[in-house]
């Protein structure tokens, strides 16, 4: 568990990150952490905004977690864990640039890598503008090098399966696939030219 | 001047967003950071911030005046007693 102390620096969506950073099943062990997430915590740049229209001093707490990667910074702080954090910020390829960021660190040499996926409603403020909202969701998965799945690109975009199951704003299909061993591709992006391919199991393979 | 330590813990608490800290927890004469509460530097920002917004006090950043301000709640409440302007 978090201590409290570090806890109460986060918002509900950041908590929700951490609760499954801390979750028993992930057993972190100083893996490198690549945090994904549309906005992370938008509604705190939104208070300290509306703090200087209003007032004038904003409160150096919230300034100090206004950045993308406060939560897993949060999380590095509370485990005293030198390992290396990589935030991503993507609008509706979020699933890929996480992977692929992952990707590049095992190539590099790491065992294993944690992805964590969060995102959640934006300020009502921003309705207006808000095309595909998200729902609030938190999941973290390790990556590890292995025969199970891999990365596929085809620049004409033949892949048969239609991005109609792509949520521009959402890493959700993304948890999905994983869970679902009855899919064996996720179309990444809506050009349909990066699709994450479920391998079959190798005949023999213990 | 026992309303105004009690205002004074309710202050942090709610400024700092203490969680699962009542007024009755925080000792009147324990140190505010690093031991006791165990509050850092950018509680001290944050706590700087409530002061000036509640009592119009404006506290200069790392001088030793401050740091003894800052002290306990006891001083704190000390200071704004003498200090306050609303």
């Amino acid at each position: 568990m978090m201590p409290p102390l570090l806890r109460r620096r986060a918002y509900p969506l950041g908590r929700a990150a951490l609760e499954v950073l801390y979750a028993p099943a992930l057993a972190y062990a100083d893996q490198p952490v690549v945090f994904c997430s549309r906005h992370a915590e938008i509604d705190r740049s939104l208070v300290i905004q509306q703090a200087l229209a209003a007032e004038g001093p904003v409160s150096p707490q919230e300034f100090s977690m206004a950045v993308h990667n406060a939560i897993p910074g949060l999380f590095m702080i509370a485990k005293k864990s030198r390992a290396p954090v990589v935030a991503l910020a993507s609008e509706n390829q979020l699933a890929l640039s996480g992977i692929l960021e992952a990707l590049a660190q095992i190539a590099d040499g790491a065992p294993s890598v944690i992805l964590v996926f969060c995102d959640g409603p934006l300020p009502t403020l921003f309705s207006p503008f808000i095309k595909n909202e998200a729902s609030c969701f938190a999941f973290a998965l390790e990556m590890t090098a292995g025969k199970d799945y891999c990365l596929g690109y085809d620049e004409a975009g033949t892949f048969t399966e239609t991005p109609s199951a792509l949520s521009p704003g959402s890493a959700l299909p993304l948890l999905r696939f994983v869970l679902d061993e009855t899919r064996n591709a996720l179309t990444l992006t809506e050009m349909a030219d990066w699709q994450l391919l479920r391998l079959a199991p190798e005949v023999g393979h213990a | 001047m026992s309303d105004l330590i009690d205002e004074i813990k309710t202050l942090i608490i709610e400024a700092l967003n203490l969680e699962d800290v009542t007024v009755a927890d925080i000792d009147t004469d324990a140190p505010l950071f690093v031991e006791g509460l165990g509050l850092d530097s950018i509680d001290a920002l944050e706590l700087g911030v409530a002061l000036h917004k509640r009592y119009g006090l404006t506290l200069s950043a790392e001088t030793e005046e401050t740091r003894q301000y800052f002290a306990s709640v006891r001083r704190l409440a000390e200071y704004v007693s003498a200090h306050r302007n609303h």
